[in-house]
Protein backbone atom coordinates (compact mmCIF):
# COMPACT_ATOMS: atom_id res chain seq x y z
CA UNK A 1 0.00 0.00 0.00
CA UNK A 2 1.61 3.32 -1.04
CA UNK A 3 0.29 6.60 1.31
CA UNK A 4 0.27 9.67 -0.11
CA UNK A 5 0.59 13.14 1.79
CA UNK A 6 -0.66 16.60 0.76
CA UNK A 7 3.10 17.70 0.29
CA UNK A 8 3.71 14.97 -2.38
CA UNK A 9 0.15 15.62 -4.04
CA UNK A 10 1.23 19.28 -4.44
CA UNK A 11 4.74 17.60 -6.31
CA UNK A 12 2.81 15.38 -8.29
CA UNK A 13 -0.19 17.77 -9.25
CA UNK A 14 2.79 20.55 -10.15
CA UNK A 15 4.79 18.59 -12.25
CA UNK A 16 2.00 16.72 -14.04
CA UNK A 17 0.56 20.01 -15.09
CA UNK A 18 3.70 22.27 -15.92
CA UNK A 19 5.61 19.30 -16.90
CA UNK A 20 2.63 18.23 -19.45
CA UNK A 21 2.17 21.65 -20.61
CA UNK A 22 6.56 21.97 -20.70
CA UNK A 23 6.25 18.81 -22.60
CA UNK A 24 3.63 19.76 -25.21
CA UNK A 25 5.61 22.79 -25.59
CA UNK A 26 8.79 21.25 -26.55
CA UNK A 27 6.81 18.79 -28.94
CA UNK A 28 5.43 21.91 -30.74
CA UNK A 29 1.74 20.58 -29.86
CA UNK A 30 0.53 23.64 -26.86
CA UNK A 31 -1.11 26.20 -28.96
CA UNK A 32 -2.76 28.86 -27.17
CA UNK A 33 -3.89 30.81 -30.48
CA UNK A 34 -5.41 29.61 -33.67
CA UNK A 35 -2.20 28.33 -35.73
CA UNK A 36 -4.16 29.56 -38.82
CA UNK A 37 -3.61 26.15 -40.80
CA UNK A 38 -6.05 25.26 -42.79
CA UNK A 39 -6.85 21.53 -43.37
CA UNK A 40 -5.97 19.85 -46.77
CA UNK A 41 -7.80 18.39 -49.45
CA UNK A 42 -7.18 14.31 -48.52
CA UNK A 43 -8.48 13.34 -52.27
CA UNK A 44 -8.52 13.97 -55.78
CA UNK A 45 -6.40 16.42 -58.12
CA UNK A 46 -5.83 18.88 -54.65
CA UNK A 47 -5.13 16.25 -52.46
CA UNK A 48 -2.43 17.50 -50.36
CA UNK A 49 -3.45 21.15 -51.03
CA UNK A 50 -4.37 23.86 -48.70
CA UNK A 51 -8.25 23.34 -48.47
CA UNK A 52 -10.15 27.07 -48.55
CA UNK A 53 -13.53 25.63 -47.29
CA UNK A 54 -11.19 25.78 -43.53
CA UNK A 55 -10.71 29.28 -44.04
CA UNK A 56 -11.97 31.16 -40.35
CA UNK A 57 -13.40 34.53 -39.44
CA UNK A 58 -9.71 35.33 -37.64
CA UNK A 59 -7.82 34.99 -41.03
CA UNK A 60 -6.55 38.00 -42.23
CA UNK A 61 -5.87 38.74 -45.81
CA UNK A 62 -2.29 38.45 -45.37
CA UNK A 63 -2.76 35.17 -44.04
CA UNK A 64 -4.53 34.31 -46.88
CA UNK A 65 -2.36 35.16 -49.19
CA UNK A 66 0.74 33.54 -47.79
CA UNK A 67 -1.22 30.37 -47.74
CA UNK A 68 -2.98 30.12 -50.90
CA UNK A 69 -0.63 32.05 -52.84
CA UNK A 70 -3.27 34.83 -53.41
CA UNK A 71 -1.87 38.11 -54.16
CA UNK A 72 -2.58 40.74 -51.48
CA UNK A 73 -3.69 43.11 -53.36
CA UNK A 74 -5.67 40.93 -55.82
CA UNK A 75 -7.81 40.11 -52.39
CA UNK A 76 -8.11 43.21 -51.56
CA UNK A 77 -9.20 44.67 -54.87
CA UNK A 78 -11.98 41.29 -55.01
CA UNK A 79 -13.27 43.11 -51.84
CA UNK A 80 -13.22 46.35 -52.43
CA UNK A 81 -10.97 47.45 -49.08
CA UNK A 82 -11.16 50.85 -48.47
CA UNK A 83 -7.84 52.70 -49.06
CA UNK A 84 -7.23 53.55 -45.69
CA UNK A 85 -7.39 49.88 -44.91
CA UNK A 86 -4.47 47.72 -43.75
CA UNK A 87 -5.31 44.77 -46.00
CA UNK A 88 -2.42 42.42 -44.17
CA UNK A 89 -3.85 42.56 -41.19
CA UNK A 90 -7.70 42.50 -41.97
CA UNK A 91 -9.59 39.73 -40.92
CA UNK A 92 -12.24 38.01 -42.83
CA UNK A 93 -14.47 38.25 -39.75
CA UNK A 94 -14.60 42.29 -39.95
CA UNK A 95 -16.08 41.52 -43.82
CA UNK A 96 -19.93 41.39 -42.78
CA UNK A 97 -19.30 44.79 -41.13
CA UNK A 98 -17.68 46.12 -44.22
CA UNK A 99 -21.41 45.58 -45.92
CA UNK A 100 -23.60 46.47 -42.67
CA UNK A 101 -26.39 47.31 -45.35
CA UNK A 102 -26.33 44.39 -48.30
CA UNK A 103 -28.87 42.50 -49.31
CA UNK A 104 -27.12 39.64 -49.21
CA UNK A 105 -23.90 38.29 -47.52
CA UNK A 106 -20.61 39.26 -47.91
CA UNK A 107 -17.92 37.51 -45.57
CA UNK A 108 -15.95 34.36 -44.77
CA UNK A 109 -17.83 32.07 -47.19
CA UNK A 110 -17.11 34.64 -50.16
CA UNK A 111 -13.76 34.34 -49.47
CA UNK A 112 -13.21 30.83 -49.33
CA UNK A 113 -14.99 30.76 -53.08
CA UNK A 114 -13.25 33.32 -54.25
CA UNK A 115 -9.71 32.31 -53.26
CA UNK A 116 -10.87 28.51 -54.25
CA UNK A 117 -11.65 29.55 -57.68
CA UNK A 118 -8.92 32.16 -58.19
CA UNK A 119 -6.73 29.10 -57.23
CA UNK A 120 -8.73 26.74 -59.73
CA UNK A 121 -9.29 24.71 -56.46
CA UNK A 122 -12.05 22.14 -56.29
CA UNK A 123 -15.40 24.22 -54.15
CA UNK A 124 -19.41 24.19 -54.23
CA UNK A 125 -20.69 27.34 -54.33
CA UNK A 126 -23.43 27.29 -52.27
CA UNK A 127 -26.34 29.21 -53.55
CA UNK A 128 -26.70 31.98 -51.20
CA UNK A 129 -23.20 33.26 -51.52
CA UNK A 130 -22.13 36.56 -53.37
CA UNK A 131 -19.06 38.31 -53.82
CA UNK A 132 -18.33 41.84 -54.71
CA UNK A 133 -18.92 43.09 -58.57
CA UNK A 134 -14.69 43.38 -58.37
CA UNK A 135 -14.09 39.87 -57.19
CA UNK A 136 -16.42 38.36 -59.56
CA UNK A 137 -14.42 40.70 -62.56
CA UNK A 138 -10.99 39.39 -61.34
CA UNK A 139 -12.90 35.88 -61.29
CA UNK A 140 -13.87 36.32 -65.04
CA UNK A 141 -10.34 36.62 -66.48
CA UNK A 142 -9.06 33.25 -64.90
CA UNK A 143 -10.07 29.95 -66.11
CA UNK A 144 -13.40 28.66 -65.26
CA UNK A 145 -15.99 26.22 -66.01
CA UNK A 146 -19.01 27.60 -67.77
CA UNK A 147 -21.11 26.33 -64.82
CA UNK A 148 -18.75 28.73 -62.60
CA UNK A 149 -19.15 31.51 -64.73
CA UNK A 150 -23.08 30.88 -64.99
CA UNK A 151 -23.50 31.37 -61.24
CA UNK A 152 -21.12 33.89 -60.96
CA UNK A 153 -23.52 36.08 -63.31
CA UNK A 154 -25.98 35.65 -60.96
CA UNK A 155 -24.19 36.17 -57.69
CA UNK A 156 -22.63 39.27 -58.16
CA UNK A 157 -23.27 42.37 -55.72
CA UNK A 158 -23.90 44.33 -58.40
CA UNK A 159 -21.95 47.95 -59.65
CA UNK A 160 -18.61 48.18 -58.02
CA UNK A 161 -18.04 50.76 -55.56
CA UNK A 162 -14.78 50.57 -54.82
CA UNK A 163 -14.62 54.49 -57.19
CA UNK A 164 -17.08 55.80 -54.96
CA UNK A 165 -15.20 54.64 -51.84
CA UNK A 166 -11.97 56.02 -53.02
CA UNK A 167 -13.82 59.50 -53.38
CA UNK A 168 -15.79 59.47 -50.63
CA UNK A 169 -13.45 57.37 -47.92
CA UNK A 170 -16.32 55.58 -46.15
CA UNK A 171 -16.04 52.24 -44.80
CA UNK A 172 -19.07 51.03 -46.34
CA UNK A 173 -18.18 50.72 -49.92
CA UNK A 174 -21.48 48.12 -50.94
CA UNK A 175 -23.66 49.93 -48.72
CA UNK A 176 -24.34 52.35 -52.04
CA UNK A 177 -24.07 49.96 -54.45
CA UNK A 178 -26.59 47.03 -53.24
CA UNK A 179 -29.50 48.81 -54.45
CA UNK A 180 -27.58 48.78 -57.76
CA UNK A 181 -27.21 44.79 -57.77
CA UNK A 182 -28.06 42.52 -60.07
CA UNK A 183 -29.59 39.90 -58.36
CA UNK A 184 -31.84 39.79 -55.57
CA UNK A 185 -31.37 36.57 -53.00
CA UNK A 186 -34.81 34.36 -53.63
CA UNK A 187 -37.49 33.80 -50.83
CA UNK A 188 -36.59 31.94 -47.99
CA UNK A 189 -33.04 32.36 -48.50
CA UNK A 190 -31.59 33.93 -44.99
CA UNK A 191 -29.37 37.28 -45.88
CA UNK A 192 -28.06 40.16 -43.84
CA UNK A 193 -31.12 42.05 -43.39
CA UNK A 194 -33.53 38.76 -42.92
CA UNK A 195 -35.29 38.60 -39.48
CA UNK A 196 -35.99 36.17 -36.83
CA UNK A 197 -39.71 36.93 -37.30
CA UNK A 198 -39.16 36.07 -41.09
CA UNK A 199 -37.20 32.71 -40.60
CA UNK A 200 -40.59 32.05 -37.97
CA UNK A 201 -42.98 32.87 -41.32
CA UNK A 202 -41.03 30.00 -43.00
CA UNK A 203 -42.30 27.56 -41.01
CA UNK A 204 -39.31 26.89 -38.44
CA UNK A 205 -40.41 26.89 -34.63
CA UNK A 206 -38.91 28.87 -32.16
CA UNK A 207 -38.17 26.00 -30.46
CA UNK A 208 -35.50 25.46 -32.98
CA UNK A 209 -34.30 28.64 -33.58
CA UNK A 210 -33.20 28.55 -29.62
CA UNK A 211 -31.59 25.41 -30.06
CA UNK A 212 -29.28 26.87 -32.54
CA UNK A 213 -28.81 29.80 -30.90
CA UNK A 214 -28.63 28.03 -27.81
CA UNK A 215 -30.38 30.56 -25.63
CA UNK A 216 -33.74 32.65 -25.89
CA UNK A 217 -34.49 33.98 -28.81
CA UNK A 218 -34.03 37.77 -29.15
CA UNK A 219 -37.16 39.83 -30.23
CA UNK A 220 -38.57 38.60 -33.60
CA UNK A 221 -37.82 42.01 -34.95
CA UNK A 222 -33.90 41.43 -35.18
CA UNK A 223 -32.10 41.10 -37.68
CA UNK A 224 -30.29 38.08 -37.74
CA UNK A 225 -27.02 39.77 -39.01
CA UNK A 226 -27.07 42.30 -36.55
CA UNK A 227 -27.88 39.63 -33.32
CA UNK A 228 -24.58 37.61 -34.82
CA UNK A 229 -22.68 40.72 -34.37
CA UNK A 230 -23.77 41.54 -30.97
CA UNK A 231 -22.85 38.02 -29.98
CA UNK A 232 -19.74 37.98 -31.21
CA UNK A 233 -20.53 35.22 -33.54
CA UNK A 234 -19.83 34.73 -37.21
CA UNK A 235 -23.40 35.24 -39.46
CA UNK A 236 -22.16 32.92 -41.98
CA UNK A 237 -22.07 30.36 -38.84
CA UNK A 238 -25.22 30.87 -37.98
CA UNK A 239 -26.89 31.55 -40.86
CA UNK A 240 -25.96 28.42 -42.60
CA UNK A 241 -27.13 26.29 -39.08
CA UNK A 242 -30.59 28.20 -39.31
CA UNK A 243 -30.96 28.19 -43.60
CA UNK A 244 -30.86 24.14 -42.69
CA UNK A 245 -33.75 24.69 -40.89
CA UNK A 246 -35.64 26.24 -42.84
CA UNK A 247 -34.47 23.87 -46.25
CA UNK A 248 -35.75 21.29 -44.25
CA UNK A 249 -39.44 23.00 -43.89
CA UNK A 250 -41.64 22.31 -47.00
CA UNK A 251 -42.60 25.80 -48.34
CA UNK B 1 2.01 37.67 17.19
CA UNK B 2 5.28 36.06 15.82
CA UNK B 3 5.49 34.88 12.70
CA UNK B 4 6.04 31.14 14.19
CA UNK B 5 2.27 31.15 16.22
CA UNK B 6 1.09 32.55 13.00
CA UNK B 7 2.42 29.85 10.76
CA UNK B 8 1.29 27.26 13.64
CA UNK B 9 -2.05 28.59 13.32
CA UNK B 10 -2.30 28.36 9.97
CA UNK B 11 -0.97 25.48 9.59
CA UNK B 12 -2.72 23.56 12.58
CA UNK B 13 -5.33 21.04 11.58
CA UNK B 14 -5.73 21.68 7.69
CA UNK B 15 -3.74 21.06 4.51
CA UNK B 16 -1.72 24.26 4.36
CA UNK B 17 -0.18 23.48 1.32
CA UNK B 18 -3.48 23.52 -0.53
CA UNK B 19 -4.09 26.56 0.47
CA UNK B 20 -0.89 27.73 -1.16
CA UNK B 21 -1.49 25.82 -4.11
CA UNK B 22 -5.06 27.57 -4.79
CA UNK B 23 -3.23 31.07 -4.28
CA UNK B 24 -0.93 30.15 -6.35
CA UNK B 25 -3.06 29.02 -9.31
CA UNK B 26 -5.71 32.02 -8.54
CA UNK B 27 -2.98 34.54 -8.93
CA UNK B 28 -1.63 32.80 -11.94
CA UNK B 29 -5.18 32.56 -14.03
CA UNK B 30 -5.54 36.55 -12.59
CA UNK B 31 -2.06 37.64 -13.87
CA UNK B 32 -2.50 36.00 -16.91
CA UNK B 33 -6.29 37.23 -17.73
CA UNK B 34 -5.16 40.70 -16.86
CA UNK B 35 -2.37 40.15 -19.01
CA UNK B 36 -4.48 38.49 -21.80
CA UNK B 37 -6.22 42.26 -22.03
CA UNK B 38 -3.52 44.21 -21.41
CA UNK B 39 -1.52 42.65 -24.95
CA UNK B 40 -4.71 43.29 -26.95
CA UNK B 41 -3.64 46.62 -26.45
CA UNK B 42 -0.06 46.25 -27.02
CA UNK B 43 0.93 46.50 -23.51
CA UNK B 44 0.97 42.73 -22.25
CA UNK B 45 4.12 41.41 -20.62
CA UNK B 46 6.42 39.89 -22.64
CA UNK B 47 7.20 37.41 -20.05
CA UNK B 48 3.87 35.92 -19.12
CA UNK B 49 1.44 34.26 -20.79
CA UNK B 50 -1.54 36.26 -22.71
CA UNK B 51 -3.18 33.36 -23.01
CA UNK B 52 -7.33 33.98 -23.03
CA UNK B 53 -8.98 32.19 -20.40
CA UNK B 54 -10.53 29.17 -23.16
CA UNK B 55 -7.22 28.69 -24.34
CA UNK B 56 -6.35 27.68 -20.30
CA UNK B 57 -9.78 26.05 -19.29
CA UNK B 58 -9.66 22.15 -19.85
CA UNK B 59 -13.59 22.24 -20.23
CA UNK B 60 -12.98 23.66 -23.77
CA UNK B 61 -11.58 20.50 -24.94
CA UNK B 62 -14.48 18.23 -23.66
CA UNK B 63 -16.70 20.31 -25.52
CA UNK B 64 -15.03 20.48 -28.41
CA UNK B 65 -14.12 16.26 -28.19
CA UNK B 66 -17.39 16.00 -30.67
CA UNK B 67 -16.35 18.98 -33.38
CA UNK B 68 -12.76 17.45 -33.23
CA UNK B 69 -13.92 13.92 -33.60
CA UNK B 70 -16.01 14.42 -36.29
CA UNK B 71 -14.36 17.85 -38.39
CA UNK B 72 -11.19 17.87 -37.07
CA UNK B 73 -11.29 21.03 -35.89
CA UNK B 74 -11.85 22.52 -32.84
CA UNK B 75 -15.14 24.83 -31.63
CA UNK B 76 -14.10 28.44 -32.07
CA UNK B 77 -11.91 30.13 -29.10
CA UNK B 78 -10.77 26.66 -28.24
CA UNK B 79 -7.51 25.41 -29.23
CA UNK B 80 -4.39 22.70 -28.49
CA UNK B 81 -4.20 23.99 -25.41
CA UNK B 82 -6.98 23.36 -23.68
CA UNK B 83 -7.34 19.56 -25.32
CA UNK B 84 -3.81 19.15 -23.45
CA UNK B 85 -5.14 20.05 -20.37
CA UNK B 86 -7.73 18.01 -20.91
CA UNK B 87 -6.00 14.69 -20.65
CA UNK B 88 -3.63 16.44 -17.91
CA UNK B 89 -6.73 16.61 -15.69
CA UNK B 90 -8.12 13.66 -16.92
CA UNK B 91 -4.49 12.01 -15.98
CA UNK B 92 -4.37 13.80 -12.53
CA UNK B 93 -8.32 12.58 -12.11
CA UNK B 94 -7.31 8.96 -12.88
CA UNK B 95 -4.28 8.69 -10.33
CA UNK B 96 -6.05 11.21 -7.67
CA UNK B 97 -9.56 12.05 -8.44
CA UNK B 98 -10.50 15.51 -9.09
CA UNK B 99 -7.84 17.26 -7.61
CA UNK B 100 -8.31 20.19 -10.06
CA UNK B 101 -10.93 21.17 -8.20
CA UNK B 102 -9.65 20.74 -4.66
CA UNK B 103 -6.45 22.11 -5.89
CA UNK B 104 -6.21 24.12 -8.71
CA UNK B 105 -9.69 25.50 -9.42
CA UNK B 106 -9.77 29.24 -9.09
CA UNK B 107 -13.46 29.43 -8.74
CA UNK B 108 -13.14 26.73 -6.29
CA UNK B 109 -11.16 28.57 -4.38
CA UNK B 110 -12.68 31.67 -4.18
CA UNK B 111 -15.86 29.70 -3.14
CA UNK B 112 -14.08 28.54 -0.01
CA UNK B 113 -12.70 31.91 0.52
CA UNK B 114 -16.38 33.33 0.61
CA UNK B 115 -17.64 30.02 2.57
CA UNK B 116 -14.61 31.19 5.47
CA UNK B 117 -17.10 34.13 5.84
CA UNK B 118 -19.54 32.34 6.21
CA UNK B 119 -18.53 29.94 8.35
CA UNK B 120 -17.98 32.49 10.75
CA UNK B 121 -21.14 34.04 10.80
CA UNK B 122 -23.09 30.76 10.75
CA UNK B 123 -20.30 28.68 12.79
CA UNK B 124 -21.47 24.68 12.84
CA UNK B 125 -24.65 25.78 10.73
CA UNK B 126 -23.00 26.60 7.71
CA UNK B 127 -22.90 24.08 4.59
CA UNK B 128 -26.09 22.34 6.32
CA UNK B 129 -28.37 24.79 4.99
CA UNK B 130 -29.95 22.67 2.26
CA UNK B 131 -32.61 20.02 3.64
CA UNK B 132 -30.75 16.75 3.09
CA UNK B 133 -32.98 15.20 0.19
CA UNK B 134 -33.20 18.61 -1.72
CA UNK B 135 -29.12 18.50 -1.55
CA UNK B 136 -29.29 14.85 -3.00
CA UNK B 137 -31.62 15.48 -5.33
CA UNK B 138 -29.40 18.44 -6.67
CA UNK B 139 -26.42 17.11 -6.55
CA UNK B 140 -27.30 15.41 -10.12
CA UNK B 141 -28.31 18.80 -11.54
CA UNK B 142 -24.53 18.83 -12.76
CA UNK B 143 -24.83 16.15 -15.46
CA UNK B 144 -27.84 17.62 -16.60
CA UNK B 145 -25.41 20.56 -17.29
CA UNK B 146 -22.79 19.02 -18.54
CA UNK B 147 -25.41 16.89 -20.97
CA UNK B 148 -26.86 20.47 -22.10
CA UNK B 149 -23.29 21.81 -22.80
CA UNK B 150 -21.78 19.37 -24.34
CA UNK B 151 -24.77 18.18 -26.37
CA UNK B 152 -25.67 22.47 -27.32
CA UNK B 153 -22.10 23.07 -28.13
CA UNK B 154 -21.36 20.35 -30.97
CA UNK B 155 -25.06 21.33 -31.67
CA UNK B 156 -24.41 25.47 -32.57
CA UNK B 157 -20.54 24.51 -32.98
CA UNK B 158 -19.79 27.86 -30.74
CA UNK B 159 -18.52 28.18 -27.00
CA UNK B 160 -22.08 28.65 -25.71
CA UNK B 161 -21.44 28.03 -21.66
CA UNK B 162 -19.50 31.07 -22.07
CA UNK B 163 -22.48 32.36 -22.21
CA UNK B 164 -23.27 31.34 -18.14
CA UNK B 165 -19.71 30.38 -17.53
CA UNK B 166 -18.71 31.79 -13.98
CA UNK B 167 -15.53 30.43 -14.17
CA UNK B 168 -15.04 33.11 -17.25
CA UNK B 169 -16.82 35.94 -15.60
CA UNK B 170 -14.14 36.18 -12.80
CA UNK B 171 -11.94 36.35 -14.58
CA UNK B 172 -13.17 39.03 -17.44
CA UNK B 173 -15.70 40.84 -14.98
CA UNK B 174 -13.86 44.27 -16.64
CA UNK B 175 -14.22 42.83 -20.31
CA UNK B 176 -17.33 43.19 -23.01
CA UNK B 177 -16.65 39.73 -23.55
CA UNK B 178 -18.94 39.07 -20.19
CA UNK B 179 -22.15 38.46 -20.67
CA UNK B 180 -25.48 38.63 -18.36
CA UNK B 181 -26.27 35.21 -17.65
CA UNK B 182 -22.32 34.56 -16.19
CA UNK B 183 -22.52 38.06 -14.08
CA UNK B 184 -25.53 36.44 -12.71
CA UNK B 185 -24.15 32.93 -11.83
CA UNK B 186 -21.34 34.15 -10.46
CA UNK B 187 -23.11 36.34 -8.39
CA UNK B 188 -25.38 33.68 -6.98
CA UNK B 189 -22.02 31.68 -6.78
CA UNK B 190 -20.66 33.59 -4.60
CA UNK B 191 -23.87 34.65 -2.46
CA UNK B 192 -23.65 30.79 -1.65
CA UNK B 193 -20.67 30.13 -0.77
CA UNK B 194 -22.03 32.53 2.35
CA UNK B 195 -24.39 29.47 3.23
CA UNK B 196 -23.13 26.26 1.26
CA UNK B 197 -19.80 25.22 0.86
CA UNK B 198 -18.52 25.19 -2.96
CA UNK B 199 -22.15 25.57 -4.03
CA UNK B 200 -21.30 25.68 -7.85
CA UNK B 201 -19.08 22.51 -7.17
CA UNK B 202 -21.88 20.43 -5.80
CA UNK B 203 -24.80 21.78 -7.92
CA UNK B 204 -23.85 22.91 -10.76
CA UNK B 205 -20.28 22.42 -12.28
CA UNK B 206 -20.05 20.67 -15.26
CA UNK B 207 -16.61 19.89 -15.46
CA UNK B 208 -16.75 18.65 -12.13
CA UNK B 209 -19.43 16.43 -12.65
CA UNK B 210 -17.22 14.59 -15.01
CA UNK B 211 -14.06 14.54 -13.09
CA UNK B 212 -16.29 13.28 -10.15
CA UNK B 213 -16.62 9.78 -12.40
CA UNK B 214 -12.83 8.99 -11.30
CA UNK B 215 -13.62 8.27 -7.79
CA UNK B 216 -15.39 5.38 -8.97
CA UNK B 217 -11.90 4.07 -10.36
CA UNK B 218 -9.04 6.24 -9.49
CA UNK B 219 -5.54 4.86 -8.53
CA UNK B 220 -5.12 6.84 -4.99
CA UNK B 221 -8.41 6.66 -2.78
CA UNK B 222 -9.62 7.81 0.78
CA UNK B 223 -9.53 5.12 2.79
CA UNK B 224 -10.79 4.61 6.13
CA UNK B 225 -9.31 2.41 8.56
CA UNK B 226 -12.65 0.56 10.70
CA UNK B 227 -10.05 -0.91 13.15
CA UNK B 228 -8.89 2.41 14.14
CA UNK B 229 -11.66 5.13 13.86
CA UNK B 230 -13.02 6.48 16.51
CA UNK B 231 -16.26 7.27 14.58
CA UNK B 232 -16.15 10.99 16.27
CA UNK B 233 -17.26 12.17 12.76
CA UNK B 234 -14.56 14.80 12.56
CA UNK B 235 -13.89 13.33 9.13
CA UNK B 236 -17.30 14.03 8.13
CA UNK B 237 -17.53 17.66 10.05
CA UNK B 238 -14.01 18.67 7.47
CA UNK B 239 -15.56 17.60 4.28
CA UNK B 240 -16.68 20.75 2.23
CA UNK B 241 -18.73 18.25 -0.18
CA UNK B 242 -20.82 16.79 2.84
CA UNK B 243 -19.51 13.18 2.28
CA UNK B 244 -20.23 10.89 5.16
CA UNK B 245 -16.74 9.40 5.69
CA UNK B 246 -16.91 7.91 8.72
CA UNK B 247 -19.70 5.50 6.80
CA UNK B 248 -17.30 4.71 4.62
CA UNK B 249 -14.01 2.25 4.07
CA UNK B 250 -13.23 3.72 0.61
CA UNK B 251 -14.65 6.78 -0.77
CA UNK B 252 -16.26 6.64 -3.83
CA UNK B 253 -18.43 9.70 -3.80
CA UNK B 254 -18.79 11.61 -7.45
CA UNK B 255 -18.40 15.20 -5.56
CA UNK B 256 -14.86 13.88 -3.62
CA UNK B 257 -12.23 17.13 -4.66
CA UNK B 258 -10.04 15.13 -3.14
CA UNK B 259 -8.56 17.57 -0.67
CA UNK B 260 -7.65 15.53 2.00
CA UNK B 261 -9.02 16.96 4.72
CA UNK B 262 -11.13 14.51 6.40
CA UNK B 263 -7.32 12.50 6.24
CA UNK B 264 -5.44 12.25 9.48
CA UNK B 265 -3.38 14.66 7.77
CA UNK B 266 -5.51 17.56 8.72
CA UNK B 267 -8.83 16.44 11.40
CA UNK B 268 -8.74 13.31 11.33
CA UNK B 269 -7.81 12.48 15.11
CA UNK B 270 -6.15 9.14 14.87
CA UNK B 271 -3.16 8.63 12.79
CA UNK B 272 -3.19 6.34 9.86
CA UNK B 273 -7.14 5.74 10.11
CA UNK B 274 -8.49 8.10 6.83
CA UNK B 275 -5.39 7.91 4.60
CA UNK B 276 -4.69 8.94 1.01
CA UNK B 277 -3.85 5.44 -0.13
CA UNK B 278 -2.91 3.75 -3.52
CA UNK B 279 -3.34 -0.58 -2.66
CA UNK B 280 -5.20 -3.23 -1.35
CA UNK B 281 -3.90 -4.19 2.14
CA UNK B 282 -2.52 -1.56 4.99
CA UNK B 283 0.91 -2.77 5.18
Amino acid sequence: MIRLGSKWLTVLIVVILFGGVGLSSALGWWATENRKVPSRYTEGEAAGEYNPADLRGSYTLGEVSDLFGVPLPILAEAFELPATTDAASYQLKSLESLYPDASVEIGVESVRLFVAWYKGLPYEAQADTYLPASAVRILQSRPLSSAQQEYLASHSLGTPASTQVAETQQSTPLAQATSEGTHTPSDRTITGKTTFQQVLDWGVSQAQIEQVLGKEMPAPTTVIKDYATQQGQEFSTLKTALQALIDQVQP
Amino acid sequence: MTVATLWKRFTRRRIWIRSLVQLFFFVLIALIAVNHTLAESGQGISWLSSASLHALCPFGGVVTLYQYATTGSFVQKIHESSFILMILGMLLAVLFGPVLCGWVCPLGTIQEWVGKVGRKLFKRRYNHFVPARLDAVLRYARYGVLAWVVYMTAASSTLIFAEYDPYFTLFNFWSSEVAIGGAVILGLTLLGSLFVERPWCKYACPYGALLGLSNLFRIFRIRRDVGTCKLDKACDIACPMNIPVSQRTIVRDVQCISCLECTAEAHCPVAGTVEFVAGGKKS
